[in-house]
């Protein structure tokens, strides 16, 4: 037996239950969501659920801005974070503790004290005494909050991702740099970023497809309306009108078909990237 | 452009450890000086002080004459080749050697075209697209020489950078530095375990051991006129004979050598090369004069190569009044016909000696 087809057959009873439940469930909602699968009266072709007026667009629109933003913003920061660490000569267990304060905590959690602290009657806006003039980031049209939040978990699971794939490597290469003449900032951008463009690439892929299916940050810290996809989804799945029900597929299925979407060219993106590694 | 680079009294402890205490050594412009001492000694510690990527405990650093204790490492104009190459992973060969014009603000096409130079200059002018990773381990070294001497630093540090390379490829080296050196001329601290290497290349050897600098100077002086028995050992000498020095000559069971002057009477170790030493058959029995060399017998006999190692069981000369008997090691060209058992005379070439403190 070829090798390949050895490993693919001792695979086999983890993937296919894995592959029979989540393409069943998929196919499920794209009848579902074409009328095809009621739960009362006659089956009856149609694609109203994908069309709504164009709020499925909307929505995805949002997700779209509210994921890419918090993904810009974690990559951005925890490379920051991963940089300081990798040449001020931290020691890991000051990484450690800064993983352990943020990533066990449940985004629901975070998200109600993003909510305390930034609200316009919350913790800032009362320390710095502008209720009137503080910015409206929860359930304000730009989803700060809820970027903010993402930005903040995420980041430090993006950091933690780059210190581990360069910790080896990224000491040694930054004091040659050094000893070459290239300046602080010169070594961060340099040498550190293309050094953490793969993981950096990979980690960007995790956080935007996590952040496009989230639900709780955008539910508790955004507007009433619009609503983005998982929010949405959510409130359609859970309506008493079991007409919703199709609109409540096609949204999720949205969700799906971007995040395949972004994973697709984020690997091809990352393919060539990953040449010299 | 080549600097002078002197420690003024540098010390560095790790914790509760001094790792370097008190090391003073001026090397001089345009000089090789290579830094001799085994694993663990301190050696890479003081280059890593010397480039700025660690500070002091207490002491300071020099070049020029010019304090550069607040000079961060990138301004120092001081290269330094590792152990490891340390090749930037994501840019070609020819794109690691521009890395320091391009920091500098070089352009491009200036700076690739300057790294070509450098690059012919290790002979792999035909690598310069290649990725890092397809190099052998010899030639990532040599492009990790071309980097930092891309960079035209005052002062070039190389930390063991031939130790891993087998030892075609370190002589191959060893004639790079030569030509670097007639070339370029840099100053260069050569950081080496190997006695052969440090010979080799330097103009003068310093010896670190246990973080101090245990003695400096030009490569015979080293080997012919150690300060101390650990100087001697670190440069493979073997024999340390004890002996009572008076007078200006020192007697053991080689005889009565004239040793250098100013030595104090009183116990003291003669200092003798094995490659200094000849043997001398007896085949005649050993009917000779009263100022004979001194007889022993072989106890072993080793190949190193091209020469042999020969260890002789020499007893003190009947009617010296001493019943010493020392081993003697003697190395020899050749494949002298000496088997254990023979019995032979040992003569010091040049009748000169040297004693260190016993
Ligand atoms: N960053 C450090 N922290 C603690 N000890 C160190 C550090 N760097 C080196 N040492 C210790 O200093 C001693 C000398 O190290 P090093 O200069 O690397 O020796 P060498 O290069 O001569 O082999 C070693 O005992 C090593 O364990
Ligand atoms: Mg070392």
């Amino acid at each position: 037996m070829a090798p390949r087809a050895r490993a693919l057959l001792i695979a086999a009873p983890a993937v296919l239950p894995v592959a029979l439940v989540l393409t069943g469930a998929l196919v499920a909602a794209l009848l579902q969501s074409l009328g095809l699968l009621p739960i009362i009266g006659e089956p009856e072709f149609s694609t109203a659920a994908w069309d709504a007026d164009g709020e499925l667009l909307l929505a995805t629109g949002i997700s779209v801005y509210i994921a890419a933003a918090s993904t810009v913003l974690s990559v951005v920061v925890g490379f920051l974070i991963a940089a300081y660490v990798l040449t001020s000569g931290v020691s890991s267990r000051v990484l450690a503790v800064l993983s352990a304060a943020s990533v066990p905590i449940p985004h629901l959690v975070a998200a109600g004290a993003m909510g305390l602290l930034l609200s316009d009657a919350g913790f800032l806006a009362r320390v710095f005494g502008m209720p009137s003039g503080f910015p409206g980031l929860v359930g304000g049209r730009g989803w700060g909050a809820a970027i903010l939040e993402f930005g903040w978990k995420e980041s430090a699971f993006v950091a933690l991702v780059l210190v581990g794939s360069m910790a080896r490597s990224a000491g040694g290469l930054c004091e040659a740099a050094a000893t070459l003449g290239a300046s602080a900032k010169q070594r961060m951008l340099h040498v550190l970023l293309p050094l953490a463009l793969p993981a950096l690439g990979v980690s960007a892929l995790v956080v935007f497809v996590y952040t496009l299916g989230s639900y709780e940050a955008p539910w508790l810290l955004g507007p009433v309306s619009p609503e983005p996809l998982p929010v949405r989804a959510v409130r359609l799945f859970g309506s008493i009108d079991l007409t919703a029900r199709p609109e409540a597929m096609a949204t999720a299925l949205a969700s799906v078909v971007v995040g395949l979407a972004a994973i697709g060219a984020g690997l091809l993106l990352l393919r060539r990237v990953r040449g010299w590694r | 452009m080549s600097s002078s680079l002197t420690f003024d009294r540098v010390s560095r402890m790790f914790g509760q450890s001094e790792v370097l205490s008190d090391v003073s050594l001026t090397v001089p412009a345009r000089s090789l000086v290579a830094l001799l001492g085994a694993s663990g000694s301190g050696k890479s510690t003081l280059l890593r002080i010397a480039s700025g990527l660690d500070a002091p405990s207490s002491g300071s650093v020099l070049v020029d004459g010019q304090d550069a204790s607040a000079v961060p490492a990138e301004n120092r104009g001081i290269a330094v080749v590792f152990q490891k190459p340390l090749l930037f992973p994501h840019l070609t060969v020819v794109d690691n050697v521009a890395f320091p014009a391009r920091m500098a603000g070089v352009t491009r096409r200036e700076a690739r075209s300057q790294a070509l130079e450098f690059l012919d200059l290790v002979q792999l002018g035909g690598f310069a697209r290649r990725m890092p990773g397809q190099l052998s381990g010899g030639q990532e070294q040599r492009v990790s020489l071309a980097r930092a001497l891309a960079a035209q630093p005052r002062i070039l540090l190389l930390d063991e950078p031939f130790s891993s390379l087998d030892s075609r490829l370190t002589d191959d080296m060893y004639e790079l530095v030569g030509k670097i050196r007639a070339e370029l001329e840099p100053t260069i601290v050569l950081v080496t375990h190997d006695r052969r290497e440090a010979s080799v290349l330097a103009d003068t050897i310093a010896v670190l051991d246990e973080g101090t600098i245990l003695q400096h100077g030009p490569v015979p002086e080293l080997h012919y006129q150690p300060a101390t028995r650990a100087v001697n050992r670190i440069l493979g000498g073997l024999n340390e004979v004890p002996g009572h020095a008076a007078g200006g000559f020192h007697t053991s069971v080689l005889g009565r050598v004239r040793v250098q002057p100013g030595v104090p009477d009183g116990p003291a170790l003669l200092v003798v090369r094995q490659e200094a030493l000849r043997l001398i058959r007896n085949d005649d029995g050993g009917t000779s004069s009263g100022d004979e060399a001194p007889t022993g017998v072989v106890t072993e006999v080793k190949s190193m190569g091209a020469h042999v190692l020969v260890r002789v069981r020499v007893e003190s000369a009947p009617g010296s009044g001493s019943t010493a008997v020392e081993s003697i090691a003697v190395e020899l060209a050749g494949a002298p016909a000496l088997r254990a058992g023979d019995r032979v005379g040992v003569s010091l070439a040049g009748g000169q000696g040297w004693v260190v403190r016993a």
